[in-house]
């Protein structure tokens, strides 16, 4: 299969943005149901981890985050418009980060725990940036990031834990290699 | 479902769309960075401009004003707390910055029609990208219709999966092992035969954009036409 777009396959980039698409339905589905501060992070960074260690290559996850940003924007879904990207970039932008560190222990639920607390955590300086310059008390900004992000940081690790089991039988179903691809294998026939 | 708010929105010529997106990045911009002691009473006639001219008003107002109750309360609760009521003012200041940073953002988002969006930002983004992203919001019905599909059958053979149960994070492991794995299994599947069909279609073989099977009726090969 060819290069289609960013070192992606079509299908590998189809994929992602079936993901993407994922990640916004849930998120729509949760808001009809239920009030919990942060608790679109768990499908968040469930679908982004799962995007980047089922496609294994370099920025797959920054690559799925921003189409849902992108698809964010298209279905009016965010109520950040534009900067709803950057929100969903800078999480996903940690998980790729972490995704050699998480594919050599796979085994250990800890690791994936503090990938996914990482990765919600990202999203704070979005929130302190915006309050600090519409002129909120320093405080007051630190204690209300705290309580958004803080949310937020316990659904993304609940979110991350149930991700080595998933590629596991993923990988039992023949959907994936067991073993690792190298960076460039699925880009260039 | 994802175009539920379609039925309020009205379609509008690209050139106003654009102008509407350059005011409402100019409002939030200016809600960020502008501090001078008209900016408030200038930045709440510009949305209100703003909001008359998207037809906000035709717009279910109760879900708008929902998004930004958590935030406003949030904001004078912890003035409240940290400074007494005596800082309710300065906190009210803040809370109505805040709202008029993200209002602009959303009045056009909710007001726009998305293929109007769509097609716009198609415009500035490249082909490949934007075929992607088409063909994955025209078969993502049917990667739905499977998820609906699973979650009607695991409830029926008694997965806690309903959304009064899903209140409680304990069910989220069931929702994620019944429907999420079956979700992404569907993914990878749909995202393979969609592929395979690009490709049996020619998709790819040529650098620039082709159509298939291509307009010129002599072309009795398929092969696509650059």
């Amino acid at each position: 299969m060819r290069n289609h777009m960013f070192g992606f396959t079509l299908q590998e980039s189809l994929f992602l943005g079936f993901c993407s698409l994922l990640i916004l339905s849930t998120k729509l589905m949760l808001r009809l149901h239920l009030k919990v501060p942060g608790h679109s992070m768990f499908f968040l960074i469930l679908f982004l981890m799962l995007a980047a260690l089922c496609v294994r290559k370099r920025w797959s996850a920054t690559l799925a985050a921003g189409m849902a940003g992108l698809l964010g924007m298209f279905t009016g879904s965010g109520k950040l418009g534009p900067l709803g990207i950057v929100s969903y970039m800078l999480p996903a932008l940690v998980i790729d980060f972490c995704v050699p560190f998480l594919e050599s222990h796979r085994k250990n639920l800890a690791f994936f725990a503090v990938a996914g607390l990482l990765a919600a955590a990202a999203r704070a300086p979005i929130s302190l940036f915006s309050e600090w310059m519409v002129g909120m008390d320093v405080q007051v900004l630190f204690m209300s990031t705290a309580i958004k992000t803080g949310g937020g940081m316990i659904f993304g690790a609940l979110g991350a834990l149930p991700v080595p089991a998933l590629l596991t039988k993923l990988e039992a179903r023949g959907l994936l290699s067991a073993n690792p691809k190298p960076e460039n294998s699925g880009a260039n026939p | 479902m994802l175009n539920g708010s379609s039925r309020h929105t009205t379609r509008v010529s690209q050139t106003r769309l654009i102008l509407r997106i350059t005011a409402a990045m100019a409002l939030a911009m200016g809600a960020l960075f502008w501090h001078g002691p008209w900016s408030l009473t200038a930045l709440t006639l510009g949305t209100a401009a703003l909001a008359v001219a998207t037809g906000a008003h035709r717009h279910p107002w109760r879900r708008l004003v929902l998004v930004f109750i958590w935030q406003v309360v949030l904001v004078m609760a912890l003035y409240l707390l940290r400074y007494g009521v005596q800082s309710l003012p300065d906190g009210a200041l803040v809370a109505c910055r805040l709202v008029l940073l993200v209002l602009p953002g959303v009045l056009l988002m909710k007001t726009t029609h998305h293929g109007e969006m769509a097609r716009l930002l198609l415009r500035f983004l490249p082909a490949k990208v934007g075929f992607v992203l088409s063909t994955c919001v025209f078969f993502f019905p049917t990667l739905w219709g499977v998820s609906v599909q699973t979650y009607e059958s695991q409830v029926l053979r008694g997965a806690r999966i309903l959304p009064r149960e899903l209140v409680n994070p304990a069910n989220w492991g069931t929702l994620v092992r019944v429907i999420c794995l079956p979700a992404i299994v569907s993914s990878l599947v749909l995202a393979k035969d969609v592929a395979l069909a690009a490709h049996c279609r020619w998709y790819g073989l040529h650098p620039d954009r082709t159509v298939w099977p291509g307009p010129n009726p002599s072309n009795t090969t398929g092969e696509p036409r650059a």
